[in-house]
């Protein structure tokens, strides 16, 4: 492995794409998706950790997360936990991951978006004490309709900037 | 593979440790609220970015109105006619009030601050039923302040930033509030239901005078809502003869999904809350 191939441009290159994840993550949405959310950042530190698994990886997961912590006013840590959880998902198995089909993937990213909000939802009732509904579920479902798009751009801004 | 490189699992257990160290001091103690005040002033350029479609919108309605605002201005004006005639009478009420107040020397003064601010977003968090809006520490905002809109209680403030703050909702199921049935003043206390623009009031006996349509007002128990704010008028009342309370629904008088404007109020009844820095300059803002 060559440390000097990985450009400052490069990383600025992956800070940009986790930026414009956070600020969709923030926009506001219809009521109607009100339970629905996609979780933007999520996808985006799913396929850097495929990707780069030596550079992108649980540390930098968990400062995202704790980014969003920030941003929702939510207690520190409680994203953060979550989002390093995603990135050692992803990390551990990028070999497996990588040889799946997209619909494969798109049914790993499901599963990992649901344990996702798992770890929210129950650091939040267990910090709050407060009974969550079943129905943010949902955002795991519009998570996972959105990994195609996001592989797809990711990877050709990736092919196009050689990010290696 | 270098065997001295430390393994994700090894990391994630440590972050995991640390994390949970993170979130007991969070949420026992108020030693990082500083942290987040901080913190709000540099998420604040963020903020901005993300509000700006609606704030552009916003803009852009001011500068080319659509056709009923002519329509819309003659209706307010018809308003304000009908409001300051009222409005007169209420002075001359409230002198009256005032003076019978001093003659029964109760301590009562019902003259409250308001300070204007504005919505920036709805459900930062989508477990929370609350708002950020852009009115901080700066401008004297404190802790547990109550919020209302033209229409009704909101809720309080829950997190303080420099130049924003969090305000829980009403609805939110964290959120009690201690009420009083308009028609006849009986007293209880209402929380939140977690849903929009309703809540629940799951402490009256079956045989409370309580019916569908009554409006319940604040009672100023606790403290920090002063008296007589419209909260939530009554849709359902179910009485179950194996459980001794009812079950009561509401709907807020204060639409949320309507309101642009939240009223920060200064309640000059409750002791010990600061006032607010602009009072003496200009005391119209």
């Amino acid at each position: 492995m060559n440390n000097g191939r990985f450009e400052k441009s490069s990383v600025g290159t992956i800070i940009v794409t986790f930026v414009i994840a956070l600020i969709l993550n923030l926009i506001d949405y219809p009521q109607w998706m009100e339970y629905a959310k996609p979780d933007w950042v999520l996808l985006v530190l799913f396929y850097w950790c495929l990707a780069l698994p030596n550079r992108i990886g649980v540390g930098f997961g968990w400062f995202t997360g704790l980014l969003l912590d920030v941003f929702y006013y939510s207690v520190l840590g409680q994203h953060a936990v979550a989002k390093a959880f995603v990135a050692l998902i992803a990390v551990s198995s990028h070999r497996r991951l990588r040889l799946y089909m997209l619909w494969q993937q798109c049914f790993i990213v499901f599963l990992v978006a649901s344990v996702d909000i798992a770890i929210t939802v129950w650091i939040f009732s267990f910090t709050s004490g407060l009974e969550i509904s079943v129905k943010y579920w949902q955002s795991a479902f519009t998570t996972c309709l959105l990994w195609p798009l996001i592989y797809t751009a990711l990877r050709r801004l990736r092919h196009r900037t050689g990010i290696r | 593979m270098n065997s001295n490189r430390v393994t994700p699992l090894f990391k994630f257990s440590l972050l995991l440790v640390f994390s949970i160290g993170l979130m007991i001091v969070d949420s026992r103690s108020d030693m990082l609220k500083q942290v987040r005040v901080v913190g709000s002033v540099v998420t604040l350029p963020f903020e901005m970015l993300v509000t700006f479609p609606s704030r552009a919108s916003r803009t852009v309605q001011r500068f080319y109105p659509d056709s009923s605002l002519f329509e819309q201005y003659e209706e307010l004006r018809k308003k304000q006619a009908i409001l300051d005639a009222r409005l007169q009478q209420f002075e001359a009420i409230e002198m009256e009030n005032k003076r019978l107040a001093k003659l029964l020397s109760a301590s009562r003064q019902s003259t409250d601050e308001v300070l204007l601010s504005e919505i920036i977003n709805f459900g930062l968090e989508p477990f929370n039923q609350n708002i950020l809006v852009n009115r901080g520490v700066e401008s004297g905002v404190y802790l547990g302040q109550p919020a209302i809109s033209p229409d009704g209680v909101l809720g309080q403030v829950s997190e303080t930033g420099y130049l924003r703050s969090v305000v829980t909702l009403i609805t939110d199921t964290s959120h009690g509030l201690p009420v009083q049935v308009e028609r006849n003043g009986l007293r209880t206390i209402i929380h939140g239901s977690g849903k929009p623009d309703k809540i629940i009031a799951p402490y009256l006996e079956s045989q409370a005078d309580i019916q569908t349509g009554d409006t319940l007002i604040t009672s100023g128990m606790g403290g920090r809502f002063p008296v007589g704010y419209k909260v939530a008028t009554i849709t359902s009342v179910v009485k179950d003869a194996n459980e001794s309370f009812m079950k009561i629904e509401a709907q807020t008088t204060a639409q949320i999904g309507f309101t642009k404007e939240v009223l920060l109020l200064w309640n000059t009844d409750t002791l010990g809350n600061p006032r607010p820095p602009h009072s003496e300059e200009n005391p119209d803002e």
